[in-house]
């Protein structure tokens, strides 16, 4: 072998370790997460587990009902997107329809910029502006509520859904438009009954995408939800979301606890439902490509 | 001699993408109830000219035109109803162009859109019937318009123009896609169609204008070159550009 086909072999073996590297990562931490939480029904069925209404880690005895922590981030999950599917499918259009194209790259920008701020950032804004505002408002004893969350989180998907979104309006091919506008459709018509139509599964997954962001979202729901693990009822009520229960509290449990474990299971129902909706968005992402 | 009324004519009527004039004061009628086909080599002005009826060249920012271009005596430079007049010009584009829906809701759209909710499917069964296609396709209405065959498209095209009424069919090159088999039937429906429609027949065929057209245009480099009936276009031109280019001497 001489020294030019040494380099190519090093060179694509190298590539290979790295591309394959970020596959085997995300399958050692599934691995590690079922094998940390497999434990833990060994001391808790299973049905307890996902139907207790009870989060009571550190009382004796412990109760780990998980139902509350579902609860309150599908709480703050479905606000969220309530607020931002119509902002961000609504902008979408906007930039990708209406908007002159000077006007555009400026806007596109702007929003993408908004997925640059930390999310700590996010909450701690929230924290002094939005939180006092939802407590006087709704006249609360704590404006510490799934609202805020929703609210906040909303911002934190827009990004997502209104990048993806776009690109997925700006990909029907012009001629659809012109067919329908030589029907004598107006741009209006045009754009609800065919370029909506076409760029559906583009714009269904631009909101996977944004739920599946929401869901995973740690800092901000933290700090403005309110983490009281009770099932909430409104969406002016305190809750506490799976994230921030991880975050809260695998500090203080104790290595080789129940309550330990039961934050892995915690992980492994978050890492199954962010995989799902990613898993979804993807197949539709590709659907378009074809 | 032309045996309709004129319904489209247009005076000085000049075209411009940005600063390039890509029609040249145009001056010509178009008649009720005959086919006229433009012909003419790339570049000449003739789809510009079909897209300026119809003002689906507005889309373009960079587009600019005056003169006028009257229809029916109403000058639709300055119209202010565009959807009203692109109901009355309808186009058939040179690729077939259905949209992502079944045949029936390929059809139904336009009416729909127009606010037709009842005899829908007499609507349906009447334009496929005028376009050559309801035998073919009468039993499969249901399915997506993408299955049928690009022939198959182009008349189904035609029946969804016919579906929304219009006064004028504008054919920007309509069968420059298709196998001669098909193109014969989109060629047979359109001779069909002028008995009730005014039709423009944009086609890069000369042949095919020779066909079909009751009267053709020589489009060149934005201008008019010469317009006369088929027959004696084809036998004995005025211009000698016209000669050359029906020869096949350039183009």
């Amino acid at each position: 072998m001489n020294f030019k086909q040494i380099k190519e072999f090093i060179i694509e073996k190298a590539i290979f370790l790295s591309g394959s590297l970020s596959i085997i990562f995300v399958i050692l931490i599934f691995v590690f997460l079922i094998k940390e939480g497999a434990l833990f029904f060994k001391y808790v069925p299973i049905k307890d587990f996902l139907t207790g209404t009870n989060w009571y880690p550190l009382s004796t005895p412990e109760q780990f009902g998980m139902l509350p922590l579902i609860m309150g981030s599908l709480l703050v999950t479905i606000g969220a997107m309530i607020i931002s599917i119509p902002l961000g499918v609504a902008c979408a259009f906007y930039i990708a329809e209406v908007v002159n194209p000077k006007l555009k790259d400026v806007l596109k920008t702007g929003v993408e910029l908004l997925a640059a701020i930390p999310s700590v950032v996010i909450g701690f804004v929230g924290m002094v502006t939005l939180v006092p505002l939802v407590k006087n408002i709704f006249n609360l004893p704590t404006g510490l509520t799934a609202l805020s969350g929703s609210i906040m989180l909303a911002f934190m998907a827009m990004p997502t859904i209104v990048s993806i979104a776009e690109d997925a309006i700006t990909a029907v091919p012009r001629r659809y438009k012109e067919a329908a506008l030589a029907l004598g459709a107006t741009h209006w018509q045009a754009m609800y009954k065919v370029i909506i139509v076409a760029a559906a599964p583009g714009i269904f997954a631009a909101v996977m995408l944004g739920v599946g962001r929401v869901i995973g979202e740690t800092m901000a729901v933290m700090m403005i939800t309110g983490n009281a693990a009770v099932i909430p009822h409104t969406f002016l009520q305190p809750v506490r979301t799976l994230t921030a229960t991880i975050a809260a509290e695998m500090g203080e449990a104790i290595r080789g606890s129940n309550h330990y474990y039961a934050l892995f299971v915690v992980g492994i129902i978050l890492f199954i439902i962010t995989f799902a909706i990613n898993f979804i968005a993807d197949v539709f992402l590709h659907r378009i490509k074809k | 001699m032309v045996a309709g009324t004129v319904k489209i004519q247009t005076h000085n009527f000049n075209a411009w993408f940005d600063k390039n004039q890509v029609i040249k004061s145009l001056n010509m009628q178009v008649y009720s109830n005959e086919i006229l086909g433009i012909i003419g080599p790339a570049n000449s002005g003739k789809t510009t000219f079909l897209k300026s009826l119809n003002r689906l060249n507005d889309l373009d920012i960079k587009f600019k035109m005056d003169g006028e271009v009257l229809l029916d005596n109403k000058n639709i430079i300055t119209a202010i109803d565009i959807t009203a007049l692109r109901k009355k010009m309808s186009i058939i584009f040179a690729l077939p162009l259905p949209l992502p829906i079944s045949i029936f809701e390929n059809i139904v759209y336009g009416p729909r859109m127009h606010g037709i909710k009842t005899g829908l499917e007499e609507i349906v069964e009447n334009s496929l019937k005028a376009s050559y296609l309801w035998d073919e396709v009468k039993d499969r209405l249901n399915e997506s318009a993408l299955n049928l065959s690009g022939g198959q498209q182009q008349r189904l095209c035609i029946a969804r123009s016919l579906a929304v009424e219009p006064e004028v069919l504008l054919f920007d090159e309509p069968c420059s896609g298709l196998d001669p088999i098909s193109t014969a039937k989109v060629e047979d429906a359109m001779m069909e169609l002028k008995k009730k429609y005014t039709i423009i027949l944009v086609t890069n065929n000369v042949k095919q204008a020779a066909r079909v057209s009751g009267r053709v245009a020589f489009f060149l480099m934005g201008e008019l070159v010469e317009i006369d009936f088929t027959e004696k276009m084809f036998t004995n031109p005025q211009d000698k550009r016209t000669n050359d280019y029906i020869s096949g001497r350039f183009g």
